[in-house]
């Protein structure tokens, strides 16, 4: 029999490190699961000691949380599936040799936050096509210019910073376009922003940056197209509306159009989903502890709706309380209202820059029928289009018929620009076009990691 | 309530056998309605290895049937006028123990009698064949070089295309809730998007039927394994036949323990898609378990050993029905006019042109090979 945990947390960026210190002053165990060798996740990613890095100052008391006694942290590990049993849940995983293959736990806390969003356009397969989080990964934690001359195109001020990145560490950023406006009306959303001074004094910084450097900024711009032999040579941009473009050299064109929730772990284990039109994604439904249909279930992060690291940090509290409730520990009430008060004033603030900066996926025009839509398996705009001109009114339909999303990454990549293509044919909204079920293993392992026990 | 659209016939389930009959009805000018509860090829019909087979045919009326379908690949695709990536690839049932290789012996004399170019080979002649599989599990193995491939999803929806085109209706997500009958005759059906007026209803619907059977009154003596597979990311070329193990010759159906077999097939894209595990189960459901994935990792690796390190991207489940005499329900139902079943064909692929052909022939009251008969939705089953 797999032993049995407390509490399991899958996931140890930020939702799943706080989620661990909350849970563990109140004495409960965990069990802390994480793919990387560090904990941190994206955003408090550890840069390796043997490139300089150090933790985070501001991460530093999260990755203590890590480092308890009470806290057993299981590194390079991936949770491939989930199984509700009779009065707890078969947690399937896949890690280096010594690792548990099978744990039952009490309690499951997910944490798996987000991807970076992909939205597609000619030329995008293109060497030199990457997204944001990738080239700040590289420029960031690897210490790597993803190229010499980058474009940076999407919509928010995570391109601010990915832009500041780059241009300290000598890289030249050709110019940053925003597929949005100019945000005239972000004073309505001053009180939101009071007390968020830390990030608007990033912002700011990175705008200054960007601005000794001479980088333009262009709203209401997006690449158009990629274009080179082999390689990116070329980009072709232009407004989002309007027929007028221009074409710059560049070697690296970044993609930074936002995140979509890692929603693949709480969907096959079960958990009831809704669409959120907001998000434009299916997003687990969950009650006022973060707690999804499945009962002891909780998913707190951006992997239940983008809210950045800050929400995610007091969902990972939030929910924890949970946990430790359901498990008989006593949890303080004015200890629930201040978390719950934090998360109400993240929340406004992740609001904000959601509607000032929605992810701009309503890109479709630039796609050809020669565009690449699913890159595992290569199929098409056009035989996308075909299938659905042959009367396919629903994503499985697409998906059977062409193999849209039947490869390695699983519709990870491609299952929102094929429903938003689908929709747009079909002049239907996304929600009516049906969702597909990850099946397991909601990541590729190999077929001995399936195996209950290490050969 | 309005009384409904009318039709001359309504077929109840949208996988292959159901667009199969729908496709040779309406080309037979029959103006007929195909009603699926989800997407074309939603249930078994697409959760498949994709097989076109002979080799597991039962002996007698459904082999012979069985051989007369299979002439009909040769030019299905130009008659679909559809690209169902078909081919002929060769098929072998690995023979694992003595009890299995006597089991082979009769199996192969009663093929070859038949006219299929069935063989048996021994354990060096497979793996000539095959040289990635492990030589020390196997004693030989029944081959067929005639076997084939397609792709099972573009099969039903080139019958629903090319029906369309000759006048098919097809309605998807449409759930039916039931079958009308009124004084011993066939008057329509109920579905989610109201009712439907049709003197002949065709059910097709694979595990799905035991239940509307239920709605006209009729027990069906259907029942259904629960089967998974999993499915590899693109690998190298690791085999050309589809194989499975003979030791689904010995017993799978009757078991209500997970009973884990193997079957591989690599896709022409080179994915090798492996199963499969399975048991009986009054649930429909499409959940994989978590036995499952295991138990087929662990017989597939013992038979090739590389594939321990294959990606494996994705698992399945999927209800399969099946008759527990291994017959087919294929005809009209004695004491209901109007109403006929077609399920719980075992290589259900290779059948479907010729099924289509025979249930569309019944419909019109054709003349019909009497010997159908043991087929009927009604006869009594031995032991049941």
């Amino acid at each position: 029999m797999p032993e049995l945990i407390e509490l399991a947390v899958v996931g140890a960026g930020p939702a799943g490190l706080a989620a661990a210190a909350e849970a563990s002053d109140l004495g409960v165990p965990v069990t802390l699961i994480d793919i990387f060798p560090q904990p941190g996740g994206q955003y408090f990613k550890q840069t390796p000691a043997e490139l300089g890095g150090e933790p985070d100052e501001h991460a530093r008391p999260l990755f203590q949380a890590a480092d308890r006694k009470d806290v057993r942290a299981i590194t390079e590990t991936a949770v491939w599936g989930i199984f509700a049993e009779e009065d707890c849940y078969l947690l399937c995983l896949y890690g280096p040799p010594g690792t548990p293959r099978r744990l039952h736990a009490r309690k499951i806390l997910l944490a798996p936050g987000a991807h970076d969003l992909p939205v597609p356009f000619p030329g995008w397969t293109l060497p030199g096509v990457m997204t944001a989080g990738a080239a700040l990964n590289l420029v960031k934690h690897q210490r790597l210019l993803p190229g010499r001359r980058i474009l940076l195109s999407g919509t928010g001020p995570l391109q601010l910073i990915l832009a500041q990145r780059l241009i300290d560490a000598g890289g030249e950023v050709v110019a940053v376009l925003d597929a949005n406006p100019f945000p005239w009306r972000g004073w309505r959303h001053a009180p939101a922003a009071w007390g968020q001074w830390e990030r608007l004094a990033e912002g700011w910084a990175a705008w200054r940056t960007m601005r000794r450097a001479r980088t333009p900024l262009r709203w209401s711009h997006v690449v158009r197209r990629a274009e080179g032999s082999g390689q990116v040579e070329r980009a072709v941009i232009g407004a989002v509306q309007g027929d007028a473009v221009e074409t710059v050299a560049v070697d690296t064109i970044c993609l930074g159009h936002g995140f979509t929730p890692a929603v693949q772990l709480a969907r096959q284990a079960g958990c009831q989903q809704r669409y959120d039109p907001g998000q434009g994604v299916y997003l687990p439904v969950r009650d006022e502890w973060l707690q999804t249909t499945l009962p002891g279930l909780f998913v707190a992060g951006d992997g239940a709706g983008i809210g950045g690291k800050d929400v995610a940090l007091w969902e990972g509290r939030l929910a924890a309380l949970g946990a430790a409730g359901q498990l008989g520990r006593p949890v303080a009430p004015d200890r629930v209202a201040r978390v719950q008060r934090e998360l109400a004033r993240q929340r406004r603030f992740a609001a904000v820059l959601l509607a000032l900066f929605p992810a701009s996926a309503h890109l479709g025009d630039l796609l050809t029928d020669d565009t690449v839509l699913c890159r595992c398996e290569e199929i098409t705009v056009g035989e996308i289009r075909r299938v659905i001109d042959e009367g396919a009114t629903t994503l499985n339909a697409v998906r059977m018929v062409t193999r849209a999303g039947m490869g390695r990454c699983q519709g990870r990549m491609c299952g929102g620009p094929v429903i938003e293509l689908l929709a747009r044919a079909l002049g239907q909204p996304v929600e009516t076009l049906g969702e597909v079920t990850p099946r397991p293993p909601v990541i590729p392992v190999p077929l001995d990691g399936l195996l209950e026990e290490e050969l | 309530m309005s009384a409904g659209r009318s039709y001359d016939a309504v077929v109840v389930g949208g996988g292959l056998i159901g667009s199969s009959i729908a496709y040779h009805l309406a080309r037979a000018g029959v103006r007929t309605l195909l009603v699926e509860q989800g997407d074309l090829a939603s249930g078994a019909s697409g959760a498949n290895f994709g097989n076109v087979q002979v080799e597991d045919a039962e002996f007698g009326l459904s082999l012979e049937l069985t051989l007369q379908s299979h002439a009909r690949f040769a030019s299905l695709e130009a008659e679909l006028d559809y690209d169902l990536g078909y081919r002929r690839t060769g098929n072998l049932l690995l023979v694992e123990n003595e009890r299995q290789w006597a089991i082979m012996q009769a199996r192969v004399a009663l093929l070859q009698a038949a006219g299929v170019q069935a063989a048996l080979l021994d354990r060096h002649e497979t793996c000539s064949l095959e040289p990635h599989l492990a030589p020390d599990i196997i004693i030989g193995a029944l081959y067929n070089p005639d076997e084939g491939i397609l792709d099972p999803f573009r099969l039903v929806y080139a019958y629903a295309r090319r029906g369309q085109d000759l006048g098919l209706e097809v309605w998807t997500h449409t759930p039916v809730s039931g079958i009308q009958v009124r004084g011993g005759c066939t008057v329509g059906i109920t579905t989610a998007r109201g009712p439907v007026v049709a003197g002949c209803v065709i059910l097709a619907a694979g595990a799905w039927s035991r239940e509307l059977g239920r709605t006209a009154g009729l027990e069906l003596p259907l029942q259904w394994v629960h089967g998974e597979a999993l499915i590899t990311e693109p690998l190298p070329p690791l085999t050309k036949n589809a194989m499975t193990s003979a030791v689904f010759f010995e017993a799978t159906e009757n078991a209500q323990e997970q009973v884990v077999g193997f079957c591989l097939r690599q896709r022409p894209r080179g994915n090798v898609m492996l199963g499969e595990a399975a048991f009986v189960t009054q649930r429909l459901s499409r959940r994989t378990t978590a036995t499952a994935l295991p138990g087929i990792a662990s017989e597939a690796r013992r038979r090739f050993p590389s594939l321990g390190r294959a990606g494996i991207i994705r698992a399945w489940a999927i209800p399969v029905a099946f008759v527990p005499d291994r017959q087919p329900l294929l005809g009209p139902v004695d004491g209901i006019a109007g109403l006929l079943v077609a399920t719980g064909l075992k290589s259900t692929i290779i059948l479907t042109p010729l099924v289509g052909e025979l249930v569309a022939g019944m419909v019109m009251g054709a003349a019909l090979d009497p010997r159908l008969a043991e087929f009927s939705p009604t006869r009594i089953l031995a032991g049941a």
